[in-house]
């Protein structure tokens, strides 16, 4: 649900005092949404508590204060990413087969939102493909073969061998204890392979290739036992492995997480929080920055970037790679680096390669990445990344109004929505004689453009000192002097980016909005109707040493986490 | 949270309404014999995000016409097409009189100066004006008014190639053994402009709930047409009358079976949203079952002539050449008479480094010397951008080779080409994120159902501009002579009209 909100919501109490005009302007011309809190929180949480249900261990949920709603969660299809990750891990394989699927959907920014995720026919064919040509390959290879067929039937017609290894690939694939009706059904499967003239492995091969096109393997299912069910009941042990593998590894559970869930061990805090930081400690948790990382802070769109080398011959692959490196090093000093997320815009931190300690002016590591703290204090934080200068830069030049959305959208969860009926011109360089910030400020003059570009130019111009690949600059081209002055709209002046990058730093909404990014990637859904729930990891993360990692544990420690309920109808 | 409608209410709602029998009202002018008898098919070909100008640099001489420069490949097949000016697809848009000062509003073009409709300009473009290309209804609003989320909701409409498809396999004698297939060519990456992928990256939608993808793989579709029976007939042994073949029919009836079991099994245990997430699985399975071999009417093309297998094309020329060889053999086998084709995704930011560019304002149309970038930030270049204009004119080579292969082929009285409708169009205008006058031409005569060789120019002003749905309706009721009395929104509250201008 897309919110229509004031600016003020959104970045909240303190921020009013730093972007306190922009709420004026704003209402006038530009509404910010997506993210927010809403006005009131989801109701009727605390009034269907589930009681301890018997067994000694089960999770009771813990009213909130006020109410809180840990809404239902739809069954969720893999994300092309996942797919890949979890045949790997499943199978062992090196092929895939996703790299070829329809392309991922992805919003809210994230490619993990469940009920965006579609099945049309070319999918299910797709699937249906991939399973057949992952099966073939796993038994076409002796040592995995072997691996897998780990006894033989003693006599014909018996089905015994086939059920064990049905149940033991089974827990893996679909991530859970099969049912008897899925023992019996694919049982039944096997038997008819044999029938159809294939030998024990075919036959096998058969039922891996059906288990890998099921919808019990493509969807991550939470199932209750009564559907309509409002009352929030706690996860099963293998229901929250799934949703920590797949937060923290995009993939499926390993033996450890799946031995934890067949002993209950993930029914208390304790043994979810040892769950995370073994799991953080994998490296397999590269993920985060690989899949949400890239996508939260835009590293994937370094990929298909474009520079003019005629204007900036120091832009190459190399160059191009060693930034995104950088983006997603930079992200996990806050992950599995004891830095918390509020230096997050002043850490003086660089990851250089030798291109890359060209572009900032440091000295070069003898060969690949090198970590340099200190040597870079003209830009800090990560604004002063090279790669989120150049993905939010046109080819030819910056583009300061694609930094600033960036910062707003990403850093503030703030989207700026131009009024509905308002045409964007399309966009031309400059013309002769008139610079970039006599341009840019022209946008403010007409009436429509005014309400989002009064907030977006000065932020966006603030970065002027940078050019369209980040490197630092003191003139442009034509030698005029470069002016990254500006005013915020709350009047606060600021000389240059240091300073600029310490306002918003100073802006207090920045930690809710990476939880809430966090909540919507990790949860695959928007954050209605669980505001409360969001608010409450905000208030605990701030109790803690304010990590990414820290932030990671309140989430899975909520009980909007641990707990469901079922869909209204 | 997605709150499914049937499948039934969205035939229903969504601007489609098939009459059965048809109308007598809606007779149409040619129902010769010879088109009764030779296929109709319909292959509706997309390019994203409009034309430069050079597109429009058609010239007029009294009753002889001339096309632009950038249109050349299309010469040697002029007298089989159509070029059509004007026709726009933004009416769909809700709101569009009310929101004011939308429609009372007006932006000036920047081409001819005419003054159009603010809401023609639609915001996010690159997912609504694609997604509302082939069913000319405002997704967003559908997408409001079943509870969705307008932003992520993978959820639009029937589409016109679908209404086709649909009414094609109903009928025994033009049931084909694929109802339609979904190609692309090119699968540029880029933003998905604030909605569902699907809706910039998906041309065909059998219903509001089922996208249809695209396949982009040549050797999967090559194998998905042997499999529907595209193999030449000289009268030799059946080949799939081995026993090897007997038992990959039984295996995948097994695996097909067993799908079926587990998504019935688990739909007991879930709620609506989740059962609905897998009827679609379902849906896909049991389009998987008709390629077991018993999905429709055997093929009966004497004429079936198929290519050998492709294998992997990446080379763009090369694969451009293989899709079209591919689309022939279909249409030659008789295997589908539907295929929608994606060229690109919309919003593509692909680099088209494959394509030369060249200045289409010079006679000749001489190379500059540069290599083509980004597909899209190309259409922000300026409204005669010379990157943009040669990428467009690459695809437009792409569709000529198809037409040519096309009209190499006889058939009745003239030639497969002579009897199919090929509509190759855009979305956008051009750069301007505009629904108006959108780039638009017709191939092949539809078996003497339309004109050819002609440059049409409809009105200009919004009040009596004609839109896309009238396009479809026209094919609809005068080609394929269903019988749809409606088709699509129009937010002026004028009726679906003929297009008499494109009419024999």
């Amino acid at each position: 649900m897309r919110l229509e909100l004031g600016i003020a919501t959104v970045f909240g109490l303190r921020g009013l005092a730093v972007l306190a005009l922009a709420g004026g302007t704003l209402a006038a011309g530009c509404s910010a949404g997506g993210g927010a809190p809403a006005g009131g929180p989801g109701t009727g949480g605390t009034s269907g508590v589930q009681p301890g249900a018997g067994a000694g261990n089960t999770p009771m949920i813990t009213p909130l204060p006020g109410g809180g709603d840990v809404g239902t969660k739809v069954i969720h299809r893999l994300s092309n990413v996942e797919y890949g990750r979890t045949v790997h891990d499943l199978l062992g394989t090196n092929l895939n087969p996703a790299t070829d699927f329809t392309l991922e959907e992805v919003a809210l920014g994230f490619n993990t939102v469940a009920d965006a995720m579609t099945m049309s026919p070319k999918q299910v064919s797709d699937y249906y493909d991939a399973a057949m040509v992952l099966a073939d390959e796993l038994f076409n290879d002796a040592t995995r073969s072997a691996a897998f067929i780990t006894c033989q039937p003693a006599a014909a017609g018996d089905t015994a061998c086939a059920a064990t290894l049905i149940k033991g690939f089974g827990l893996k694939a679909y991530r859970r204890p099969l049912e008897q009706w899925e023992v019996d059904d694919l049982v039944s499967r096997y038997t008819a392979a044999l029938t159809a003239g294939e030998d024990h492995k075919g036959a096998l091969k058969h039922v891996v290739g059906i288990m890998l096109s099921s919808p019990q393997f493509l969807y991550r299912m939470e199932i209750d036992a009564d559907p309509l069910t409002q009352t929030p009941r706690a996860l099963n042990g293998y229901e929250l492995a799934s949703r920590l593998s797949y937060l923290l590894w995009s993939s499926m559970p390993d033996t450890a997480l799946l031995d934890a869930a067949a002993k209950n061990e993930l029914s208390t805090p304790e043994g979810i929080a040892a769950q995370l930081q073994r799991m953080l400690a994998e490296p397999h948790s590269s993920a985060l920055v690989s899949n949400f990382s890239s996508q939260w802070f835009g590293a994937n769109h370094l990929t298909t970037h474009e520079v003019d080398t005629t204007l900036f011959p120091a832009w190459n692959d190399n160059l191009r790679v060693a930034m995104q490196n950088e983006m997603g090093a930079y992200f996990d000093e806050f992950l599995h680096g004891a830095r918390p997320y509020s230096d997050f815009l002043s850490a003086d931190v660089k990851f250089v390669d030798s291109g890359l300690a060209g572009l900032y002016g440091v000295n070069a590591p003898g060969s690949g990445q090198m970590r340099v703290e200190g040597a870079t204090p003209q830009r800090p934080g990560f604004l002063g990344l090279a790669g989120f200068l150049t993905f939010t830069s046109r080819k030819n030049r910056t583009a300061p109004a694609v930094r600033a959305k960036w910062v707003l959208d990403s850093l503030m969860c703030s989207q700026l929505n131009p009024p509905d009926n308002l045409v964007i011109p399309p966009l031309t360089d400059p013309p002769p004689g008139q610079s970039l910030r006599e341009t840019v400020l022209a946008h403010s003059t007409n009436p429509a453009c005014a309400g989002c570009h009064k907030l977006m130019d000065p932020i966006g111009l603030g970065f002027e000192n940078f050019d369209a690949i980040g490197k630092y600059r003191a003139t442009y081209a034509d030698g005029s002097a470069v002016d990254a002055s500006g005013t915020m709209p709350d009047g606060t002046p600021f000389k240059n980016f240091t300073e600029l990058a310490a306002i918003v730093k100073a802006n207090p909404g920045l930690g809710r909005c990476a939880a809430q990014k966090l909540f919507v990637y990790g949860m695959g859904r928007t954050v209605t109707p669980s505001e409360a729930y969001l608010d409450q990891i905000v208030a605990d993360w701030g109790k803690t040493s304010g990590t990414l990692a820290d932030l990671l544990k309140q989430l899975v420690l909520s009980d909007v986490f641990r707990f469901r309920k079922g869909a209204a109808q | 949270m997605r709150n499914m409608v049937s499948r039934r209410a969205v035939l229903r709602g969504a601007g489609v309404a098939l009459c059965l029998p048809w109308l007598e009202s809606l007779a149409p002018r040619s129902a010769g014999a010879q088109a009764a008898a030779v296929p109709k098919r319909f292959i509706p070909i997309y390019f994203p995000g409009g034309a430069a100008e050079q597109w429009r640099d058609i010239t007029v001489n009294g009753t002889e016409w001339t096309l632009s420069r950038n249109l050349e490949p299309l010469t040697p097949l002029k007298s089989k097409i159509q070029v059509v000016r004007n026709l726009g697809n933004y009416t769909w848009r809700t709101g569009l009189t009310k929101m004011s000062p939308a429609w009372y509003e007006y932006q000036t073009r920047q081409d001819t100066g005419t003054l159009m409709p603010n809401g023609a300009y639609t915001l996010p473009s690159h997912s609504r004006d694609p997604g509302a290309l082939l069913t000319c209804v405002d997704g967003d609003e559908l997408r409001r008014k079943a509870g969705l989320d307008v932003a992520t909701a993978p959820y639009n409409s029937i589409t016109a190639d679908q209404v086709i498809a649909q009414a094609l396999a109903a009928q025994p004698a033009t049931k084909t053994a694929l109802p339609s297939m979904q190609l692309g060519l090119l699968n540029g990456t880029g933003e998905f402009d604030g909605r569902n992928s699907n809706m910039s990256q998906t041309m065909s939608w059998a219903d509001s709930n089922t996208p249809m993808g695209k396949e982009l793989d040549p050797q999967k579709i090559f194998d998905k047409l042997v499999s529907a029976g595209a193999v030449a007939h000289d009268g030799s042994v059946d080949p799939n009358a081995t026993a090897e073949a007997a038992k990959r029919r039984a295996l995948k009836t097994s695996a097909l079976d067993s799908l079926k079991t587990s998504a019935t099994t688990l739909q007991g245990k879930l709620g609506k949203g989740d059962r609905d997430r897998l009827d679609e699985f379902l849906t896909g399975v049991r389009e998987l079952e008709k390629t077991i071999g018993d999905g429709g009417n055997p093929v009966t093309s004497a004429a079936c002539a198929p290519i050998a297998a492709p294998g992997s094309v990446t080379d763009p020329d090369q694969k451009a050449k293989v899709m079209n060889q591919l689309i022939t053999m279909a249409l030659q086998c008789d295997v589908t008479r539907v295929i929608s084709y994606m060229l690109d995704n919309s919003r593509s930011d692909m680099a088209y480094v494959h394509v030369k560019e060249r200045d289409f304002d010079t006679v000749g149309s001489p190379l500059t010397g540069a290599t083509c970038g980004s597909y899209h930030g190309s259409q922000h270049g300026g409204l005669r951008n010379k990157t943009f204009a040669s990428i467009v004119n690459w695809h437009t080579g792409i569709v000529a080779d198809l037409a040519t292969r096309l009209d190499a082929i006889p058939e009745g009285n003239g030639t497969l080409l002579d009897n199919s409708v090929l509509l190759y169009f855009s979305d956008c205008h051009h750069g301007d994120h505009a629904g108006f006058d959108i780039p638009c031409v017709l191939l092949g005569g539809g078996s003497g159902t339309l004109k050819t060789n002609q440059y049409v120019v409809l009105p200009e002003n919004p009040v009596d501009s004609r839109q896309c749905r009238d396009l479809y309706f026209t094919l609809f009721n005068e080609y394929f002579q269903l019988g749809v009395k409606e088709f699509g929104s129009d937010e002026r509250g004028i009726p679906n009209a003929l297009l008499e201008g494109i009419l024999a």
